[in-house]
């Protein structure tokens, strides 16, 4: 019982954070004091610290760092979540192929899958964002294009045994058409371990945002995102704490509330865990 | 006559849920009960609560659990710990499911030995004892559980069971996993077995055939009560209570001529 | 006949390891014969492992056979022998049920209506059943449910895989008896599988006794019974605990 309490007390957490920073990002215009990309190069509007005027402080060009994270905030989670919908529909589509064909098809698949597995990923990802110049929908795509053999593998083994099922068989025996059973019968069913896996990927494809936009690679200046605001203000560490300790507070925020939905839901959805109850 | 296990109007719930109501029967030293019932009647759970080994959240409202006259539900579990195996011991219904996969099946059968305080030497010299005494040949003992038969599981899990010399041996529906060829030696085997070594018997089924192969006493067991209790002759043959005749008559029997199973 | 089989085989070949892609085959089915009357019960009896379940999954359609031949004249259906595994938990009662009507381009109104008509028969009722999920029944009333789907698409043959095996003997008693009457009213054939010599008696006209893929007995029910030829049907007769 406890245990089940403590479960939704992180999910509720969990979503509240990302409703939070959800919200912000669709309102930012609204939200926003001021205009992320005006300057402000007095010296006096350089480099301020937090204050009730500007709450995370300007950074060295005098703009507003909280609009900036805002507008950033818009950035890292629409590339979350499309990166993770790109690999969802990839994942689900490669597995389910493996899992319910088996054969020649799982073993091409497989294959596949082992070669994506043996490259580092994020450095393909860098590598291929050099040759097709950064932007952000080459970040997502790319995201989302390289992370989905993890989710490829979960989706095959579901369908693996679900095929199995009386269910399933019953269903071929009463002549219920191949694409039917897969999308009625054994997706809605594989289902659990995917939203477990997808909520968890989100979280990474936040990081690998970031990591990117730090990089220069990734969301370029002067439009803000996580990542290149912390990188503007790495030259300031010493003096200009702000800088970096909001955005990095932000992307650690997201990614554990994401971890927190993720790992609750695993536990949620594991029938095993739940005869506890 | 002693009694080996006795049970005075035992109730136990789970949750809002009473899964056993009031129970009261005894095993009879060197005899062997058959407990019947169906699925969610409770025979689990009263084998469970002879071992102390209640599931999370069931609580025993009332009653005792008299194991050679030591009433255990007022004792610590590691007092009942120390109880199982040496006063009773059981074995489960899916034996492959009761044995540790990664685990040599003899290393699970010594581990419960040692942890009752016997030395390494003696565990290893009891188990090839204990093998032989289930008709396996010692040798089997080295193999991992799944590359057994599911008979031959059942046996060392019989065994395993019988390695501390238990008073009272709880068998829960040890055949029902199990092809009938497979069935029948095991049935052979507890009751050469119980007429040897002269321990006492639980012995859960839904299965009245199997009762009536196997068993001295007989109580029938529906929703968390008794409803009929009694030598097997007189159960068998002169059933009392509606619930039992139902039970009997609706098995089909070899050379059954009727045609419709009365429900 | 309804069902005609002859010399059917299916092999499945295991990886025993890496380095040796195919072991011996399993010979699963090993040249099985036999047919089935129009309005008969054939039974189908013998341990795990003989092949009998092969056999019913090759015969509706779920496996592939290897070898052999077999003909089925007229629609046929299967009812599984977990209906806790055998249908979707994810979709309500009507949805299973209606779902191969939906597919064949049934219209709506007449799919509701043979659903009602299975539910019927199986002695469900149907106002009480068709919204709800499978989880809310007790496994004597899924096991109807399995039964009303196969008798939606109103078949002629019904095979029947250990159909009562996982369900209490009072529920057994009950659905054996609907599967009596059932036969009965619509003339359907039953291929019936089992592993309870028992039941298998009580339900078949004609009996065949399974081991390692092959049929080393066929009789009718009473002779396999009162006369058993094979020492393997012996065994398995003397291994019944009886009262």
């Amino acid at each position: 019982m406890t245990s089940f309490t403590l479960t939704m007390k992180r999910i509720i957490f969990g979503i509240f954070i990302i409703a939070v920073m959800t919200l912000t990002a669709v309102f930012a215009p609204l939200v926003a004091p001021y205009d992320p990309l005006e300057m402000d190069l007095s010296p006096e509007g350089r480099l301020k610290p937090p204050s009730p005027e500007h709450f995370f402080g300007t950074d060295n060009l005098g703009r507003d760092v909280f609009s900036r994270m805002l507008y950033g905030a818009r950035i890292s989670l629409s590339v979350g979540f499309i990166a993770v919908i790109i690999s969802v529909c990839i994942g689900i589509l490669l597995g389910g192929l493996s899992g319910y064909y088996g054969g020649r098809v799982d073993a091409l698949i497989m294959r596949f899958v082992e070669v994506m597995y043996c490259f580092p990923t994020f450095f393909l990802i860098m590598m291929v964002i050099t040759f097709l110049g950064p932007s952000i929908v080459n970040v997502m795509v790319v995201i989302g294009l390289t992370s989905w053999p993890g989710l490829c593998r979960l989706v095959r083994a579901e369908f693996l045994s679900l095929r199995e099922r009386d269910f399933v068989s019953s269903a071929k025996v009463q002549g219920i058409p191949d694409r039917r059973i897969i999308f009625r019968h054994i997706l809605p069913n594989a289902m659990a371990p995917v939203y477990v896996s997808a909520t968890l990927s989100v979280g990474a494809a936040i990081l690998v945002e970031s990591a990117l936009s730090f990089l220069g690679l990734g969301v370029q200046i002067p439009r803000p995102s996580w990542g290149n605001i912390l990188t503007a203000g790495k030259n300031y560490l010493d003096y200009a704490w702000w800088l970096t300790f909001f955005p990095g507070i932000a992307i650690l925020l997201t990614v554990l509330s994401f971890n927190l939905v993720g790992e609750g839901l695993r536990e949620l959805l594991d029938p095993r865990l739940r005869k506890r109850k | 006559m002693d009694t080996t296990l006795r049970i005075d109007s035992l109730t136990v719930d789970i949750g809002p849920g009473r899964v056993i109501d009031g129970i009261s029967f005894e095993v009879a030293e060197g005899r062997i009960l058959g407990l019947v019932g169906e699925s969610g009647s409770g025979k689990t759970m009263t084998a469970l609560a002879v071992l102390g080994l209640l599931p999370e959240g069931a609580v025993i409202r009332s009653g005792q659990v008299l194991l050679k006259g030591n009433d255990i539900v007022p004792m610590s579990p590691e007092e009942r710990r120390r109880l199982r195996g040496k006063k009773a011991a059981m074995s489960f219904q899916e034996p492959f499911t009761a044995f540790n996969p990664v685990m040599r099946i003899g290393e699970q059968v010594t581990e419960a030995m040692r942890a009752h305080g016997m030395s390494r030497a003696g565990a290893e010299k009891r188990l090839a004892e204990l093998s032989r005494m289930v008709k396996l040949s010692p040798g089997i003992c080295r193999h991992y559980p799944h590359e057994l038969s599911g008979g031959e599981r059942q046996r060392m899990m019989i065994a395993m069971a019988l390695s501390c010399g238990p008073d009272l041996l709880i068998l829960d529906e040890p055949t029902t996993a199990l092809d009938v060829s497979v069935q029948k030696h095991i049935l052979d085997l507890v009751s050469e077995l119980q007429r040897r070594k002269k321990f006492s018997v639980l012995f859960i089924t839904h299965d009245f055939s199997v009762v009536n192969k196997i068993a001295d006493d007989v109580a029938v067991m529906k929703e968390g009560r008794i409803v009929e209790k009694g030598s097997k002759d007189k159960v068998l043959k002169a059933p009392g209570h509606e619930y039992t005749r139902k039970l009997i008559g609706c098995i089909p029997r070899l050379g059954d001529t009727r045609k419709r199973l009365p429900v | 006949m309804m069902i005609e089989v002859t010399d059917l085989k299916k092999y499945f070949y295991k990886r025993k390891g890496f380095f040796s892609p195919s072991s011996d085959p399993v010979k699963a089915v090993d040249g099985v014969s036999f047919s089935v009357e129009k309005g008969s019960t054939f039974g189908l009896v013998g341990e795990s492992g003989c092949g009998k379940t092969t056999v019913a999954r090759i015969l509706s359609g779920i496996l592939e056979k290897d070898a052999g031949r077999f003909s089925i004249s007229g629609k046929r259906d299967m009812v599984f022998q977990d209906p806790f595994g055998s249908l979707n938990p994810r979709m309500h009662i009507y949805g299973i049920l209606s779902e191969s009507l939906k597919v064949s381009k049934v219209s709506p109104a007449e799919a509701r209506a043979r659903c009602v008509e299975a539910l019927e028969l199986v002695n469900l009722d149907p106002a009480g059943v068709m919204d709800k999920y499978p989880h809310q029944f007790s496994g004597g009333e899924r096991q109807r449910i399995a039964i009303a789907r196969a008798l939606v698409n109103r078949p002629e043959i019904l095979i029947l895989d250990e159909p009562v095996s996982s369900l209490d003997v009072s529920i057994q008693a009950g659905i054996l008896n609907l599967l009596k009457d059932l036969q009965e009213e619509k003339s359907l054939t039953y291929l019936f599988i089992s592993h309870d010599l028992r039941v298998v008696e009580f339900m078949s006209d004609t009996v065949g006794v399974m081991k390692n893929g092959k049929i080393v007995e066929c009789a009718s029910a009473k002779e396999i019974y009162s006369s058993p030829k094979h020492p393997y049907t012996r065994i398995l007769l003397e291994a019944v605990p009886s009262f």
